[in-house]
């Protein structure tokens, strides 16, 4: 069983409040035979990373579990920033139902920067 | 209480009654009895003993990880419909401060912190994310002191940090609150009721006892409900005219 490090996303807590964000992470999670062992969030004033850049020297587990895309997109999807994660951990992001690897990643990686660019 | 509460956004106020005693045994007895079931799988148990030592000394069981966890969610689940009425009662500064029609968080959060768990939260407020109007009652089972606390920063201070966030970004405010919190001393038998907005942190634990609190948040019925919505709260209190005017035509 892997463990996960779930990160919500403050930014859409008012159209999907924190009890079901955590519902899809766990239950992705969970489809990517692992559990969720730890979770932050970022304050408002601490956006985009803050807290969890902080947070990253302490964390132990396999990956880490994005609630959306959303909260990677700066100006389109923020890849160095995800190239910073990618060699220690993989990245989930349940709402988009997308695994990152570093195996996969030369893959997904068109589908990403669509995201960053969605309309 | 309420003149230091309005100038510091806390305070540190004993109970009326014995709600935490109650609260305590709910949780000695659960957990006794969840442990008892599992008592092959972990070593160091040995039965019940007095609830101070008990609770100080529960890292003897060296419980870690998911096992650890399981416990805890399990201990929640238990206590959940107590938590609310128990610390309302027992607190009625809750009352003074937000009103008598109440709300209370729907589930309730237990927190084992024991020496040397570096898993904890970060440096963070509750609101705005939740309710600007919201308060949150910290209990400890034990008594709370030095790093077997939490550090908080009061109104003037939290807006120091705030600042430093904007400017100087999560790293300097976390500094911030290390340096400037308050190691708040609680024993059992009281409870720190601060204000949502509040900086906290929580340091790594390093004495040679196990931290237990219950965190358990209220707010006003008819006040904002904040970025979590009203889903995350449940009725507990409404004043009479409120279940009048609710209940009329």
């Amino acid at each position: 069983m892997k463990s996960f490090y779930a990160v919500l996303d403050c930014q859409s807590f008012s159209e999907c409040p924190p009890s079901l964000q955590h519902l899809a992470i766990r239950s992705f999670c969970e489809q990517h035979n692992g559990e969720v062992s730890f979770y932050t969030c970022e304050d408002p004033l601490s956006l985009p990373y803050g807290v969890l850049e902080d947070q990253l020297p302490e964390i132990e587990t396999d990956g880490l579990c994005f609630f959306t895309t959303q909260q990677c997109i700066q100006e389109g999807f923020d890849f160095p920033f995800l190239e910073r994660l990618l060699p220690r951990w993989s990245v989930g992001f349940a709402r988009e139902n997308v695994w990152v690897t570093k195996e996969n990643y030369k893959e997904v990686r068109p589908w990403l920067w669509r995201e960053g660019h969605r309309e | 209480m309420v003149d230091t509460f309005s100038e510091l956004g806390y305070a540190i106020v004993k109970a009326q009654g014995t709600g935490p005693w109650t609260l305590r045994e709910a949780l000695y007895d659960a957990c006794c009895e969840k442990l008892q079931e599992a008592d092959r799988h972990i070593p160091g148990y040995i039965g019940r003993r007095s609830t101070d030592e008990w609770f100080d000394n529960f890292h003897d069981r060296e419980l870690r990880g998911r096992e650890l966890n399981n416990l805890r969610l399990h201990l929640q689940k238990t206590i959940q419909p107590l938590v609310g009425p128990v610390l309302f009662d027992s607190f009625p500064a809750i009352g003074q401060l937000i009103g008598p029609d109440v709300v209370q968080q729907r589930g309730c959060n237990l927190v084992i912190a024991q020496p040397g768990d570096s898993e904890r939260a970060p440096t963070h407020r509750d609101a705005p994310l939740n309710s600007k109007f919201e308060v949150i009652c910290w209990t400890p089972m034990n008594d709370a002191h030095d790093t077997k606390s939490m550090r908080v920063l009061n109104l003037a201070q939290t807006k120091v940090a705030l600042d430093t966030l904007r400017a100087e970004g999560y790293p300097a405010y976390k500094e911030y609150a290390a340096e400037t919190g308050l190691a708040v001393e609680v024993p059992f038998g009281s409870a720190l009721i601060f204000w949502a907005g509040l900086v906290h942190s929580i340091p790594i634990n390093q004495t040679h006892e196990t931290r237990w609190t219950i965190h358990h948040r209220f707010k006003n019925f008819w006040a904002p409900y904040g970025e979590k919505g009203s889903g995350y709260f449940t009725g507990l209190h409404l004043s009479p005219v409120t279940q009048i005017g609710l209940g009329a035509a």
